[in-house]
C-alpha cells in the first residue's frame, strides 16, 4: 500500500472556461473536484458536454477563465506558460485519442523525447528506461520502427509509454481507445488500468464508453460543462 | 541544445524532399545574386578601365586658368586700363626637366613629358585640323595605354623613321591612310613636314581616334619651331581616385595648370554615380527577390510542422525550445543552401566570363566579371537572415498557439 499523501494530486477550484465571442460559449462551468493519489477516475458525458475541455484544463493544456487548478499542492493560477510546461513535463502524462507521435522518429526516440526535455538522466539511462517501458508494453521488437510502420494499437501503446517517460504522478487519457478495434481497446485499457496506484499514481480517463467507465474506481459525469449525477450507476 | 539539434537533424534527414526543395531554393537565390553582383561590378570596373585608364589621370600644362596680370596693371593698381597689348610669353613649361623631377619626387605613379601642337593635315586638297602629341614612347607607355591600343604597327616604331607618326583608326579611315603612307602636316606658324604613318591605334574614344596624332617629341618640337619645347606633362597615378588632390598639390607647387581627369570629365563622374545607383538597385532587387523565395520555402516547411509543435508543447517542452528547433532547422537548410549557392554562383560567373562578344570594330571581348568575397558574404548573409526570419515568425506563431486548438482539430 502506498503512502496516502496529505493533498490531492489535482484539485480544481471553481474552474470555468468560456470562449470569447459575440455569444460567450461556456465549455466548463464552475467545477470543483479533487483527484486523490492512486485513484482511477473516469470522466463521462455526451458528445460536446465539455468532458475533454475539462481534462485539458486539469492537464494545464488550457487555462481556466476563472478559478484555480492546484497540481500536487502548487497553485497554477499565477504561473507563466513555461512554468506550467515544466509542471506538465514532471508531473503529468498525456494519452490522446490520436497517438500524436512525431512521424520522423522511432518509437524509442518518441518515448525518450520527454526525458530529453527534462534532462535528468544520462543518455544511456534514458535509453534503458525507454526500452524497459516499451518492453513492458510488449513493443520491444518494434522500438526502432517509426509510427507509420506500426498498427493503431501499437502506436497507442507507444504513446502510453511516452506518457510514462518521466514517471508522472497523474496520467490523463482523452478517449485513448477511441480509434481502436475491440481487441486493441481491451489491451490498451488493461494496460492503463495496470498503471493506477504504482507509486501512488492516479489515472484520469475521458471516455464515452460506459463499459470502460464502469471499471474505473470513480466516475464523474459532465453535462453541459458542469458535473452531474452519474446516470444509472448500478447498471 | 542536444535535444533541439537532434530533433532538427532528424526532421531534415527524414523530410529529404522538402529539405532539398529548401536547399535548392536558397541556392538559386544566392547563386543568381552572386552572379548578377559580379557581372554588375565587373562591368562597372570595366567602364572605369576603359574610360579613366585610357586618359592621363592628370595633365599639367602651360595654360592658365585666367589671363595673366599685365605689368601695367600691377604698376598702376588704382587705374583700369583698356586695351592693353598683352606681353608675349614664351610658350612651354620653363625648365621642364627640373619641374618634372620636382613633381616626380613625391608621386606614386608615373610622369611623361610631351609637346602638344595644333596642326593641319592636308589630304586631297582639304585641310583637316588635328592635335599632334609629341611623346617619348617609352615614358608615354607608362602613363597611357596607347601602346596597348595599337591595331597596326607599334608605338616604338616612331623611333624607326624620321617624321614618323601614329594616327587613330577613325582618322585613317576618313583620310584613307595606311601604314607607310606619307602626308603633309603643317603647323599654325606655317612650318610643314612630310610625315610617314608607321602605326594605327584605336582607343575606342571617337574624339581621340579622330584627331590625335602621336609623334616623337622632337618631331612636334620642329613643327612648333621651338627646339626644347615641353608644354604638357601626363601623369598616371597608382590610385586614379586621388587625382583631384594630387592635381591641386602640383598646381600649388609648380604654378602650372594641373587638370585631373575628374575635372576634365565632370560628366563622366555623373555617369559613374548613375551607374553605381543602377548597380546597387539591381543587386538589391535580386537579393530581395531571392530572400522572398527563401522566406517562402522555409516558412512553408515550418507551417507544415504546426502539429508537431503542438505535440511537443503538450508534452511539456517549453516554447523557446520548440521555436529553437525550427529556427535551427531553417538555419541548417539556409546554410547548406548558402554553400550550394556559392558554388552555383561561382560556376555561373565562370560560365559568363567565357561568353565572348565581337564588337563591330573587330575587338573580341568577354563579359567583364569580378570575383569578390563581399558579394558572397552579402548574398549568403541575407539568405541566412531570410531563413532565420522565415522560421522565427511561423514558429513563434505556432508555438504561441494553445496546443489544445490543434489537438482538438486533429483527433
Amino acid at each position: 500500500m502506498t503512502k496516502i499523501e496529505a493533498h490531492p494530486l489535482i484539485e480544481a477550484r471553481g474552474i470555468t472556461r468560456t470562449l470569447p465571442g459575440e455569444i460567450e460559449a461556456v465549455l466548463v462551468h464552475d467545477i470543483d473536484l479533487a483527484i486523490q493519489p492512486g485513484e482511477f477516475v473516469a470522466i463521462t458525458g455526451p458528445s460536446g458536454s465539455g468532458k475533454s475541455s475539462l481534462m485539458y484544463l486539469l492537464g494545464l493544456l488550457d487555462t481556466p477563465t476563472r478559478g484555480d487548478i492546484v497540481i500536487d499542492g502548487h497553485s497554477t493560477a499565477t504561473l507563466d506558460e513555461d512554468r506550467k510546461a515544466q509542471l506538465r513535463l514532471e508531473t503529468l502524462g498525456f494519452v490522446f485519442q490520436f497517438h500524436f507521435l512525431l512521424a520522423e522518429f522511432s518509437a524509442l526516440d518518441n518515448v525518450m523525447l520527454p526525458m530529453r526535455a527534462l534532462g535528468k538522466l544520462s543518455e544511456e539511462a534514458m535509453r534503458a528506461r525507454a526500452m524497459s517501458l516499451l518492453t513492458r508494453l510488449g513493443l520491444a521488437e518494434h522500438s526502432h520502427k517509426r509510427p507509420d510502420q506500426m498498427s493503431g494499437g501499437q502506436r497507442q501503446r507507444v504513446a502510453i509509454a511516452r506518457a510514462l517517460a518521466n514517471d508522472p504522478k497523474v496520467i490523463l487519457a482523452d478517449e485513448p481507445t477511441g480509434n481502436l478495434d475491440t481487441h486493441s481497446t481491451e489491451q490498451v485499457f488493461d494496460i492503463i488500468r495496470e498503471l493506477v496506484g504504482e507509486g501512488g499514481r492516479s489515472v484520469v480517463i475521458v471516455t464515452h464508453d460506459p463499459n470502460l467507465a464502469r471499471r474505473a474506481s470513480r466516475r464523474l459525469h459532465v453535462v453541459d460543462g458542469a458535473l452531474a449525477p452519474v446516470p444509472d450507476a448500478n447498471s | 541544445m542536444g535535444l533541439t539539434l537532434s530533433i532538427a537533424f532528424t526532421h531534415i534527414r527524414w523530410r529529404l524532399r522538402q529539405t532539398m526543395v529548401g536547399v535548392v531554393g536558397v541556392a538559386t537565390g544566392v547563386g543568381f545574386a552572386i552572379m548578377m553582383a559580379s557581372l554588375m561590378e565587373g562591368s562597372q570596373k570595366d567602364f572605369v578601365a576603359q574610360l579613366v585608364d585610357g586618359l592621363p589621370h592628370i595633365t599639367v600644362s602651360d595654360e592658365r586658368r585666367a589671363p595673366p596680370v599685365q605689368p601695367a596693371t600691377s604698376v598702376y593698381t588704382d587705374a583700369y586700363i583698356h586695351n592693353l597689348v598683352t606681353k608675349d610669353r614664351r610658350p612651354g613649361i620653363k625648365n621642364p626637366l627640373s619641374v618634372m623631377h620636382m613633381v616626380e619626387e613625391n608621386l606614386s605613379g608615373a610622369i611623361a613629358p610631351s609637346v602638344r601642337a595644333n596642326v593641319l593635315v592636308r589630304q586631297a586638297g582639304r585641310d583637316v585640323g588635328a592635335i599632334m602629341l609629341g611623346v617619348d614612347p617609352l615614358r608615354e607607355a607608362r602613363v597611357s595605354n596607347i601602346a596597348t591600343k595599337m591595331v597596326e604597327g607599334e608605338l616604338s616604331n616612331l623611333n624607326r623613321a624620321s617624321n614618323a607618326i601614329v594616327i587613330g583608326g577613325r582618322m585613317a579611315l576618313r583620310l584613307g591612310l595606311r601604314v607607310g603612307n606619307t602626308l603633309p602636316i603643317s603647323a599654325s606658324n606655317g612650318r610643314s613636314i612630310a610625315a610617314t604613318v608607321v602605326g594605327i591605334y584605336r582607343t575606342g574614344v571617337a574624339q581621340i581616334d579622330d584627331t590625335t596624332i602621336y609623334s616623337l617629341t622632337r618631331t612636334a618640337q620642329i613643327l612648333a619651331g621651338q627646339s626644347a619645347l615641353i608644354n604638357e606633362f601626363h601623369l598616371k597615378l597608382a590610385d586614379a581616385m586621388t587625382a583631384r588632390e594630387v592635381a591641386q598639390r602640383i598646381e600649388a607647387d609648380t604654378g602650372y595648370k594641373s587638370v585631373s581627369w575628374q575635372e576634365a570629365h565632370e560628366d563622366l563622374l555623373n555617369a559613374f554615380q548613375i551607374r553605381n545607383f543602377i548597380m546597387y538597385a539591381v543587386v538589391g532587387a535580386i537579393l530581395l527577390v531571392a530572400s522572398f523565395g527563401t522566406y517562402n520555402i522555409i516558412s512553408t516547411i515550418t507551417h507544415e510542422k504546426t502539429r508537431d509543435i503542438a505535440i511537443m508543447k503538450s508534452l511539456g517542452l517549453k516554447r523557446n525550445l520548440v521555436r529553437r528547433i525550427f529556427v535551427i532547422e531553417a538555419l541548417i537548410i539556409g546554410l547548406i543552401g548558402m554553400v550550394a549557392g556559392f558554388l552555383l554562383g561561382y560556376a555561373m560567373t565562370r560560365a559568363l566570363a567565357l561568353v565572348e562578344f565581337r564588337s563591330p570594330f573587330g575587338d573580341a571581348t568577354s563579359l567583364p566579371v569580378v570575383y569578390d568575397v563581399k558579394h558572397y558574404a552579402l548574398a549568403g548573409g541575407i539568405a541566412l537572415l531570410a531563413s532565420f526570419i522565415a522560421a522565427w515568425l511561423p514558429a513563434s506563431k505556432a508555438s504561441g498557439v494553445n496546443p489544445v486548438e490543434i489537438i482538438r482539430g486533429a483527433s
